[in-house]
This record gives structure tokens, C-alpha cells and sequence, in this order.
């Protein structure tokens, strides 16, 4: 019986260690960090009101998803400022009955940002589930960490939700 | 022995003895409300020798409410469902192996070392209080994992041993299914006024305050533990009585049930805590969810006592299951968070009404395996079902009313294993048509079979005697049976061997 526990406890962390989509960018350094992303975001936060700290959810445009720990880290950044909620399902952030954002927050789809310069990234805001609007945003890391250089509306393209 | 029954004694004086020594003036007032108080205190604490317990697990109860509640404020339900989920698996099987190093290890401890349970349940207050202490610095952070898992490992070390010392509280004229149930009860009623306080300052302050207040309650916790003291005499080393005891169909069929519902509560609290989360449901579904199945464990307290005048453990069992069955269900063929919470209500329910079960089969069928070794055994494997089921949850990633359905097909399968063991057990309990010889054998060689050799030798010369009664001449003297049992201690494998062949020879040819 022992050994049969430990036999799923073994099968179950193999699963686990499976199940981690980029360990080395939780463990090792890495260009695209949570600076990187935090920057992406600034520009389209919504300003706080007062002592309520507006809901911003965030999903993943890419194929690239946003580590855990540069998940948490942005949490840690904006806590102060923003309620940053990361959803695998950008459905599960959109209130099913009037297609508003859930708690009056806003969605951001963030795209996956290339490690090649020039590091270019996609964004869609989404206030309303109908109402969108898309930008691509062409960024730098210098000594004082990332920036943006350009921002250019582009068309939306509903990647993250459609009716 | 003799001091620990004089501690014993000592330790229990009787209520109406301590009244009379206080020295309260002979009003009829005083009397009828020292009574009622009395009868208070010994609805919600238990008597003297379990008071002190119920108290400590009353705080356990309480620190573990400031606990859940300060999870609100954690990273945990801002990161993404599927982000966290490898990191909560990985800490849930860590937390497998202290329950492996603990089951072959905790025997000696309860039983041999006065006290050691007390120690241990202290050190889990004292761990727990450290932790949380680390936690609340941590909230917002990655050592959130480690940190709350170690809660969750040292709080399942917690209840082993606190459930293996409930035994030794509870003097032998004393119910163990009502100290357990009083301890349920009265730790939830608590549990519950903790939540709801921990719930108003976790609103006005936040998850750092809730879980730096929750951490002075288990440090109030390890004094209340401290002060526990064992009643019962310390115990001499657990013979091979207990385990034979839990092998019977009725206790081994209680523990297997009781192990079903325990991996299905661990199985649905991990699972709708993601799968809720990853459907957009706000936390508060899972905070209801949660509620749901601590409010339908306290009912359970309630309702067990009726259930049981009514009706035998094994029923009280299969209302449990198909209870749990029918309700997931109908959760999960008409989905929504009125009938999922309505269904983990139900769920809970069902798990406390078959704990009382399992105490009272134990307790009535398994006397030795009341003791704190082998009771101790039942619990780990109770909490590593749960573990292993919440193992399950995570790494399957479902949307939640197939889980439910999941779910109620696993406790459809138990259910009817339940009833197939049920309804076998009929058949075996009036065998009337097997001739008593026969049946005789049959056990003389299962007891040789587990090395139980003294045993099956005797039984099988029963079963010889017997044979001999239906007029059949065996051929074995009364002195070569004397020489037998005269050596009977010290009889080898091969002996056993050729006693019990010789003994179906003579059943087998006796017509």
C-alpha cells in the first residue's frame, strides 16, 4: 500500500513538473519579465477612484503564457494602484448576461512580446464584450528598464472575445 | 498502571462533587443555575477530561477560520487558474509524504509515550502559529504556496492526532460517537462565530491583520492543547486482536465508505475552488461552497443521534452515500450555485452522519481498535484519501459540473459496492445451509492462512468435534487433541498444516 502512494506521489509530481509551462523563466532571469509586461500595461490602466482600486483582468493573447511568478510579481507592483485578476478564460471575466467586464473592470489581452528587437507587442481593451479597440506598441529596455517607443492603433481583431 | 489510574481518578471528579466543595450559598436559585451552567458546560465541553479538547479544538477551529478567511486577500485569487495549478499540485503531493512517514511511525508515539499526542497537537499550534506569522508577510508573494500547504500538512497532522486521543478521554462507560460528535458540534457553532468575525476585520483591515489575529489564536491554541491530560491508563503495545477486529466485514466495509467520502469532500473543495475561479465565479461562490460544507457537517453533528436510534450504522452509511449521490447529481444535471452549494451542503452532511457511523461500528464492533495506534492508523489513511482526491482535482482540469458529474458517478460506484458488499454480507450472515463443520473449517484455514496458527488450530478442532457430533469417526484421540493444545503455543506452520488437513479429510469423507 506504501509503495503504491508512492508510486502516485512520484506519478503525480512528474504531472506536475509536466504541467509547468516555463520553469526556467520562474527560476532564471529572463529579457521578457514582469517589468516588461508591467510596462505594457501602464499606459492602459485605468486612473483609481479615490480608495477603490479598479479591477483589471488579463488574459493572454499569445502562445506564450505569463509565468506564475511574473504573474504575482505584477500583482506586487500595481497592488497599491490596480486590482490585477489573470484569467486562462477571457469569458470568465465578462458578466454572460449584459457582456460587460465583471466589477466594472476592464480586460486587457496581452500579446506575446518579442524577444527579438524591434520587441513589438499586441493589446486589445476590452471595456464592453462589444467594445473594443486594439493597439500594437513597439517597446525597448535600456539601463532604467522597459519602455515604450510607439504605439499604433491598429484594427481590433477580436481575439479575445467574440459573440 | 495503578498511578495512571489514581491521575485517572483524580482527573475526573464528578460534577456534583466540585459543586458541593465551591461553598455557593444553599439558595434554590443557586443550585438550579449552577445546574443549568453545568448542563451547558457539558453540552458544549464534554465532561471532565474531554473539556479541555473540545476547548483546544474549539480554537483550532477558530485560528483555522482566520486562516481560510485571510486567503481572500491572497495572490492566490488574482493569478491565473491554470498558472497556479502545477505549483498547488506540486505542494498537495508534498504533503503526502509526511502522512507516509507517519503511519508506520505514529503507533509507537500514541501508545507508548504518555502524553506524546498532546505534544504533538501542541507543536502543530506552535508550528501553524509560526507559519501563519511568515504568511501574512507573504500574502501577496510567491512563498505563498510552501506556506499555506505547511498550514494545510501540520493542520492534517492536527486531526490525526487529535482524533487519536479522543479514546483515551473518554472513560469506558463513555460514548465515543457522542464526544466526537460533541467536538464536531461544538468546534463548529465556534468555528462559525471565528468566521464571521474574522470576515468583519478582514472587510475593515485586511488578509494580513486577519492572518496575523488568526496567528495569536493558535498560539492561544497551543496553551488550550498543553492542557490536555489523558485520563485513560497508558496502554500496553496493541495486539493482533485490533487488526483482526478491522478486518471484519462490517468495520473494514465502514472504513472503506468512510475513505470514499473523505477522498469526494477533499476531491470537490480542490476542484470548484479552481474550476469555480476559471469560470469567473467571484470568490465569494467558493467562500459559499466552503460554508456550505462546514454548516452541512454541523447538521450532521445533529441529526446522527436521531439517525442512530433509528437506524443501524451500515443504513445510516447507505443513506449517506445515496444521499451524496443523488444530490451531486442533481447538481450536476441541473447546474447553478444554488444547487452546488445545495449539493456540498448535502455532501457534508453525508461525511459527518458516516463519521458518527464509523465511530459507533468501531466502537461497537472493534473494541481493541478504539485504541489510539490503530485508530490512529484509520485517520491517516482518512487524510491521505483526501489529499490523494484533492491531487486528482487539480491535475484535471474540468469545467465544474462535469466535476460534478465526475464526482457523482465515483459515489454511484461506491454506493453500489456498498450495497453488493451489503447484500453479500446478508447472504453470509444466515448460512444455515453450510453445515456448522464446514463453516468451521473454512475459518480454521483463513486463520492459518493470516498466521494466525494457535487459532486456527483450535478452531479447527471445533470443527473436528463437530464433525464428530454428526456421528462421523475421526480417528484422532483425545489425547493426541490434549498433546495438541497442550503445545498449542508454540505450534509451527507445518504442524498447523497437517492438523488442518487431517481435520478436512475427516469433514470431507464424513458422509
Amino acid at each position: 500500500m506504501t509503495w503504491s502512494v508512492v508510486f502516485v506521489a512520484a506519478c503525480l509530481a512528474g504531472c506536475s513538473a509536466q504541467g509547468e509551462t516555463s520553469p526556467t523563466s520562474v527560476d532564471q532571469p529572463s529579457v521578457v519579465d514582469a517589468s516588461a509586461y508591467a510596462a505594457v500595461l501602464t499606459p492602459f490602466l485605468p486612473a483609481p477612484d479615490g480608495d477603490e482600486r479598479p479591477v483589471v483582468w488579463i488574459t493572454q493573447l499569445g502562445t506564450e503564457p505569463i509565468s506564475l511568478s511574473d504573474q504575482v510579481d505584477m500583482i506586487a507592483e500595481l497592488a497599491a494602484t490596480h486590482d490585477l485578476r489573470f484569467v486562462d478564460d477571457p469569458d470568465a471575466a465578462v458578466d454572460d448576461q449584459e457582456g460587460d467586464l465583471r466589477d466594472g473592470g476592464l480586460l486587457l489581452g496581452i500579446g506575446t512580446i518579442r524577444h527579438e528587437s524591434p520587441h513589438t507587442v499586441r493589446v486589445e481593451v476590452y471595456s464592453h464584450r462589444r467594445r473594443v479597440r486594439a493597439e500594437l506598441l513597439t517597446m525597448s529596455v535600456g539601463d532604467d528598464g522597459w519602455r515604450i517607443d510607439g504605439r499604433e492603433v491598429v484594427d481590433p481583431e477580436d481575439l479575445v472575445l467574440d459573440d | 498502571m495503578d498511578g495512571a489510574s489514581t491521575v485517572a481518578k483524580s482527573s475526573t471528579p464528578r460534577i456534583s462533587s466540585l459543586t458541593t466543595e465551591a461553598g455557593v450559598p444553599a439558595t434554590r436559585e443557586g443550585p438550579r443555575r449552577r445546574g443549568l451552567a453545568d448542563g451547558a458546560r457539558q453540552w458544549a465541553l464534554g465532561p471532565p477530561g474531554i473539556d479541555r479538547l473540545t476547548l483546544a479544538h474549539c480554537v483550532h477551529s477558530a485560528a483555522e477560520a482566520f486562516f481560510t478567511v485571510s486567503m481572500a486577500g491572497s495572490v492566490f485569487f488574482s493569478v491565473s487558474p491554470d498558472a497556479a495549478r502545477p505549483r498547488v499540485l506540486l505542494f498537495l503531493v508534498v504533503t503526502l509524504a509526511p502522512f507516509l512517514v507517519m503511519a508506520p511511525l505514529i503507533g509507537p508515539l500514541v501508545d507508548r509515550v504518555r502524553g506524546g499526542l498532546v505534544g504533538t497537537m501542541t507543536v502543530t499550534f506552535v508550528g501553524r502559529c509560526c507559519l501563519a506569522l511568515l504568511l501574512a508577510e507573504n500574502l501577496r508573494s510567491l512563498l505563498l504556496f510552501p506556506l499555506a500547504f505547511g498550514i494545510l500538512v501540520i493542520a492534517k497532522t492536527y486531526t490525526v492526532a487529535r482524533n487519536a486521543l479522543v479514546p483515551s478521554l473518554v472513560a469506558d462507560e463513555q460514548d465515543l460517537v457522542a464526544a466526537n460528535a460533541r467536538l464536531s458540534r461544538t468546534a463548529t457553532i465556534v468555528g462559525g462565530v471565528a468566521a464571521a468575525a474574522a470576515l468583519a476585520l478582514y472587510s475593515t483591515t485586511s488578509g494580513t491583520w486577519t492572518l496575523r489575529t488568526g496567528a495569536v489564536v493558535y498560539a492561544i491554541g497551543a496553551i488550550t492543547a498543553w492542557r490536555v491530560r489523558p485520563v485513560a491508563p497508558i496502554l500496553e503495545p496493541v495486539d493482533a486482536d485490533a487488526y483482526v477486529e478491522l478486518i471484519q466485514p462490517d468495520v473494514s466495509g465502514a472504513v472503506r465508505d468512510m475513505v470514499a467520502l473523505r477522498a469526494s469532500i477533499g476531491y470537490a473543495l480542490f476542484h470548484f475552488s479552481f474550476s469555480l475561479r476559471a469560470a469567473g465565479d467571484p470568490a465569494w461562490v467558493v467562500g459559499a461552497v466552503i460554508l456550505a460544507n462546514g454548516t452541512g457537517g454541523f447538521v450532521g453533528t445533529i441529526v446522527s443521534p436521531f439517525l442512530r436510534r433509528t437506524m443501524s450504522e451500515r443504513s445510516m452509511f447507505t443513506a449517506a452515500l445515496f444521499g451524496a449521490t443523488s444530490a451531486m447529481l442533481a447538481a450536476g444535471v441541473a447546474f447553478g450555485r444554488v444547487t452546488l452549494v445545495g449539493a456540498v451542503f448535502v455532501l457534508g452532511l453525508a461525511v459527518s452522519v458516516s463519521r458518527r457511523a464509523l465511530d459507533a461500528t468501531i466502537q461497537r464492533q472493534a473494541p481493541h481498535a478504539r485504541r489510539g495506534q490503530v485508530y490512529a492508523g484509520i485517520e491517516t489513511w482518512l487524510e491521505l484519501a483526501w489529499v490523494i482526491a484533492a491531487c486528482l482535482a487539480v491535475a484535471v482540469r474540468v469545467a465544474p459540473w462535469i466535476g460534478v458529474l465526475a464526482l457523482a458517478s465515483f459515489l454511484a460506484l461506491v454506493s453500489i459496492a456498498h450495497i453488493r458488499n451489503r447484500v453479500g454480507m446478508g447472504l453470509l450472515r444466515p448460512v444455515v445451509a453450510t453445515p456448522l463443520c464446514d463453516r468451521l473449517l473454512m475459518r480454521a484455514e483463513t486463520l492459518a492462512d493470516h498466521h494466525f496458527l494457535d487459532e486456527a488450530v483450535v478452531v479447527a478442532l471445533a470443527a473436528l468435534r463437530e464433525c464428530e457430533r454428526q456421528g462421523c469417526d475421526t480417528g484422532i484421540s483425545s489425547e493426541e487433541r490434549r498433546l495438541l493444545l497442550s503445545e498449542i503455543d508454540s505450534i509451527s506452520p507445518e504442524q498447523a498444516a497437517r492438523v488442518i488437513a487431517q481435520v478436512r479429510h475427516h469433514v470431507m469423507h464424513r458422509s
